[in-house]
């Protein structure tokens, strides 16, 4: 099942897509979690508005955004780092409006810093760490640690940056949680790292049915590893479903002397799609978005159409009109 | 989870916390060694008072820059706060265990000196808990304020000396000791050791007052906006900020330096009295006398103050009220209590025949400027200079209001007890021969100094020191240590200090010698006193005394005092007549425990003063 955001569609109001989902989920692998209308302001700024989303059991779920977008947010509400202004997360089949410690403990955790105690040392950070967990599994650090190429006596302060990453990981896995989130973890890795990194999640998740949580800015990294994504654009998310159906949701009609830009424009908003703002203002294609069943419907999908990439569609979704210089 | 965070604190700060703890006990053993060396402390306790006042403060301070400003500098309390930890749970943490160690260090201070304190005296419970009540709370105080600065990042350091100026201008402007804010008057009350039974419950909740709302903004700071305000204090300070607060404090301290004013406090009345001014001088004496005895007497005195203020450069000097009390000596002057910093109070009986108004001018001229120096003067080792600087002044005028000659007799009276190290510790000579010898034996010194370096360069020298030249802000910290005397005396006379105090021992020998002959004649008294017990807690002070040559008169002196105050404290007389009186039994009784200050004195008519066996105190046991 694949949706769009409650404000970019028109029409179906928050609550009818928090009900449709439910009603449809039945049938489908249970929630691990998931937020009902999530909310978060600082000041006057609207960080994160009516966010719901759902991640599945033993899925991997991308959360795409732009730099800002309410990604980070989003997780330290989730986390419980800080608290909702509105709306209520659940977490396995548990409705809160910020999850206390006990429901921390079923949570791993990296963040998009690692600010570790510089002092200690690798296998020091999991003895502390491992004080907060009743669940810890020692021997599942020390063989995350063996696997990650992480030295135990070495010091946080000599670790390069993706140690430090692999560290985090270890430090979130080793207590097997249900659920393990990861926030923009390969920032600032290289790409060699990036690539290891990304692998070693999609191997832990395939290996032990993991459900992760994973937010990125970066398209592609997603697309090695997400099973669904839900993609956030100035904290509403505007769409959430699988990656192949997003290619179904979103296309590019290409414009000519025959099927002139105003001509298209006009018949796709009269038909229902909506003209996505991140290619706004171009002459030579317009990009809409729709659901498959719309698009099957619509005269507009008889024009001739061209193929675009995953990142055109999310620069489409999340992007800006480029503005006149 | 407590013993995780319990073991990382300690791993992260065990050096800081060991070096520390050493040091404050290191501290304490230069304070245990000092005391005992200059005796300087009468109660075990009195160590513990000095401790909690100085090393609590560094400890605190230390240990919670540790603890809160290297985590929230270091952003680690955002790793913390993504475990299953919440946010409340590690501040508390973090709290208990610095003020568990703070509070350990001075437990083990308190322990020490509780064990001094029990070869001192019978210690009771009551009296070590009211010690341990008044110490702990304090340090927890401070311990707090600290633990809450730090969460207060960048700025501080700024707010530390900020408050330190506010503190520094409070005791300045408004003439108010720090021992005058509850607060701090529960670990600086003079009665800190001493007290043992009454429980200063007052302070107290005021102290844990002040605790609950300093952890009521501590707790508000940490978690108000999800702990993104302490997250934001901690950032470091950009350059622009800085500058501001730079400029900022440094605004402030030269405003509240030039522009205000300091706070005048209501001035001291004398109801009925007669006043008269002259100059920067105002005397008001007291008109029961009737007016025309008051109004001679403050026209006649005023003029003299004036002249001494003109003499010294004063442009102002405090208000003088001379009241009347009918049961004095006309020889004995008793200093009033004033609250008033701008005016001082004597009481005189200046209806005696007896009465001499220059000697009393004398005297009042040293009281103005002690008060005009904001007793400033009064510290060692200037004092000698205020001392003898108003037979100086008496001596200078065109009529003298002194005989320099019994001056300086009085001065070879006590040329025994005179060394070169007197200057330094000039209040253990006064002790021992008496206020009006041991400004007689300044005012040789001086007189030394006129003849040697000439008469201008005494004068500039006495105004250099004696006139109002401290400044009245923060700057007043620093002036004593820039102005010692060893600096001045190389300044004005391109002598040493060391090289003056032996000419002038010498000065006061020669004289000696010169006036052996009329030394012999004049009496001197000595004697002892001591305790005898009349039940378990009460005894009796009996004396044995000796005045040879014999005098008719003689009186035995005694004062019970406070804890801190050696000085103070109500001052008795028992008048007895010699050879009859010269062994006794007071009717006062004491308690195991007073403390007692005593010694016998005689007027000498010789000398025109009175002679002392020197002030001695005593512990009842």
């Amino acid at each position: 099942m694949n949706r769009f955001g409650d404000d970019p569609q028109p029409g179906l109001a928050a609550g009818s897509v928090g009900e449709a989902v439910a009603a449809i989920s039945d049938s489908l692998p249970s929630s691990c979690l998931r937020t009902h209308g999530l909310g978060l302001n600082y000041g006057n700024v609207r960080a994160v508005h009516n966010l719901n989303l759902e991640v599945r059991e033993g899925e991997i779920y991308g959360f795409l955004g732009r730099n800002g977008a309410g990604k980070t947010s989003t997780i330290r509400m989730i986390m419980g780092v800080i608290r909702p202004d509105a709306g209520e997360i659940e977490l396995n089949g548990e409705r809160l409006r910020r999850i206390g410690t006990r429901q921390k403990r079923n949570v791993g955790y990296v963040s998009q810093e690692q600010n570790f105690y510089p002092w200690m040392k690798c296998a020091q950070l999991g003895k502390f760490v491992g004080g907060f967990y009743p669940t810890w599994d020692r021997a599942e650090f020390s063989r995350l640690l063996h696997i990650l190429d992480l030295p135990p006596g070495r010091r946080v302060a000599h670790l390069s940056g993706g140690m430090k990453v692999k560290l985090a990981l270890a430090l979130a896995l080793a207590h097997r949680p249900s659920l393990l989130i990861l926030d923009e973890p390969t920032s600032g890795l290289d790409p060699v790292a990036r690539r290891e990194f990304l692998n070693i999640i999609r191997q832990q998740s395939v290996a032990h049915g993991r459900t992760t949580f994973f937010s990125s800015h970066l398209i592609d990294e997603v697309e090695m590893v997400a099973d669904r994504v839900g993609i956030i654009k100035r904290g509403q998310l505007c769409y959430e479903g699988e990656i192949g159906l997003l290619h179904q949701t979103v296309r590019k009609v290409v414009c000519n002397e025959r099927q002139p830009a105003d001509v298209v424009r006009e018949r796709a908003i009269a038909e229902g799609l909506e003209e996505l703002d991140g290619f706004r203002g171009q002459l030579d294609a317009v990009y809409l978005r729709g659901e498959p069943d719309l698009w099957q419907s619509s005269s507009v999908g008889d024009f001739e159409t061209s193929p675009i990439s995953l990142e055109d569609v999310f620069v489409a979704l999340v992007g800006e009109p480029t503005p006149n210089l | 989870m407590i013993a995780s965070l319990l073991r990382k604190e300690i791993r992260q700060h065990w050096p800081l916390l060991t070096i520390t703890a050493m040091g404050v006990l290191g501290l304490f053993g230069v304070m245990y060694l000092g005391a005992e060396l200059d005796e300087s402390v009468s109660h075990p306790f009195e160590l513990l008072q000095r401790m909690a006042l100085i090393g609590a403060v560094i400890l605190s301070m230390v240990v919670c820059n540790r603890l809160v400003v290297l985590e929230y500098q270091s952003k680690t309390q955002l790793f913390l706060e993504a475990l299953p930890l919440t946010r409340a749970w590690m501040v508390a943490m973090k709290y208990v265990f610095g003020a568990a160690y703070v509070v350990a260090i001075c437990g083990m201070i308190f322990a020490l000196t509780s064990l001094l304190a029990v070869t001192f005296e019978e210690l009771t419970l009551r009296h070590a808990g009211i010690v341990a009540m008044r110490t702990f709370s304090f340090v927890l105080m401070v311990y707090t304020f600290f633990f809450m600065m730090g969460l207060l990042g960048r700025y501080r350091v700024a707010i530390y000396i900020l408050l330190f100026f506010c503190f520094a201008f409070y005791t300045q402007y408004t003439s108010r000791s720090a021992s005058g804010v509850p607060v701090f008057d529960l670990i600086m009350s003079s009665k800190f050791a001493y007290e043992r039974i009454i429980i200063p419950w007052s302070q107290l909740a005021i102290t844990w007052g002040v605790i609950g709302g300093l952890l009521t903004i501590l707790f508000s700071m940490a978690l108000v906006r999800e702990g993104t305000v302490a997250s934001m204090m901690a950032e470091k300070m950009s350059y622009q900020e800085k500058v501001f607060i730079s400029c900022l404090m440094l605004g402030i301290s030269f405003f509240v330096g030039i522009f205000v004013e300091r706070l005048e406090s209501e001035p001291f009345e004398l109801v009925g009295g007669i006043e008269a001014s002259e100059g920067p001088a105002t005397v008001t004496v007291d008109g029961i006398v009737g007016e025309s005895t008051a109004g001679p007497i403050a026209e006649r005195v005023v003029s003299a103050v004036a002249d001494f203020a003109e003499f010294f450069g004063y442009e102002t000097l405090p208000a003088a009220f001379v009241a009347f009390r009918a049961d004095l000596d006309a020889d004995k002057y008793e200093q009033g209590l004033s609250t008033d910093a701008d005016s001082i109070v004597v009481r005189v009986n200046m209806s005696d025949e007896g009465w001499d108004e220059d000697e009393f001018i004398s005297f009042l001229v040293r009281d103005l400027q002690l008060a005009q120096s904001k007793r400033l003067s009064h510290l060692e080792p200037k004092i000698w200079l205020s001392d003898g600087a108003r037979y100086y002044w008496a001596a200078q005028a065109a009529d003298p209001l002194v005989d320099v000659e019994k001056l300086r007799l009085r001065a070879a009276y006590a040329a025994d007890c005179f060394d070169a190290t007197c200057p330094d510790r000039w209040l253990q000579l006064n002790d021992k021969v008496g206020d009006d010898i041991v400004s007689a034996i300044a005012f040789v010194g001086l007189e030394y100094l006129a003849e040697e370096y000439g008469k201008d360069d005494c004068h500039a020298f006495l105004r250099d020191v004696l006139s109002n030249r401290v400044p009245d802000d923060f700057r007043g910290v620093v002036h004593d240590g820039l102005n010692s005397m060893p600096g001045l005396m190389k300044k004005h006379f391109n002598t040493s200090y060391d090289s003056f105090c032996e000419d002038w021992v010498a000065r006061v020998h020669e004289l000696a010698e010169e006036r052996a002959a009329e030394l012999q004649s004049i009496s001197r008294i000595t004697g002892q006193v001591s305790f005898e017990s009349i039940s378990d807690e009460s005894r009796s002070l009996t004396w044995d005394v000796e005045v040879s040559p014999p005098a008719d008169v003689f009186e035995l002196r005694y004062r019970r005092l406070e804890g801190f105050e050696p000085r103070s404290g109500k001052r008795r007389a028992e008048s007895l007549r010699y050879p009859r009186d010269t062994q006794g039994e007071l009717e006062d009784t004491f308690t195991i425990g007073d403390r007692v200050r005593t010694t016998f004195s005689t007027r000498n008519d010789v000398l025109g003063c009175e002679i002392i066996s020197g002030w001695q105190n005593l512990t009842v046991e």
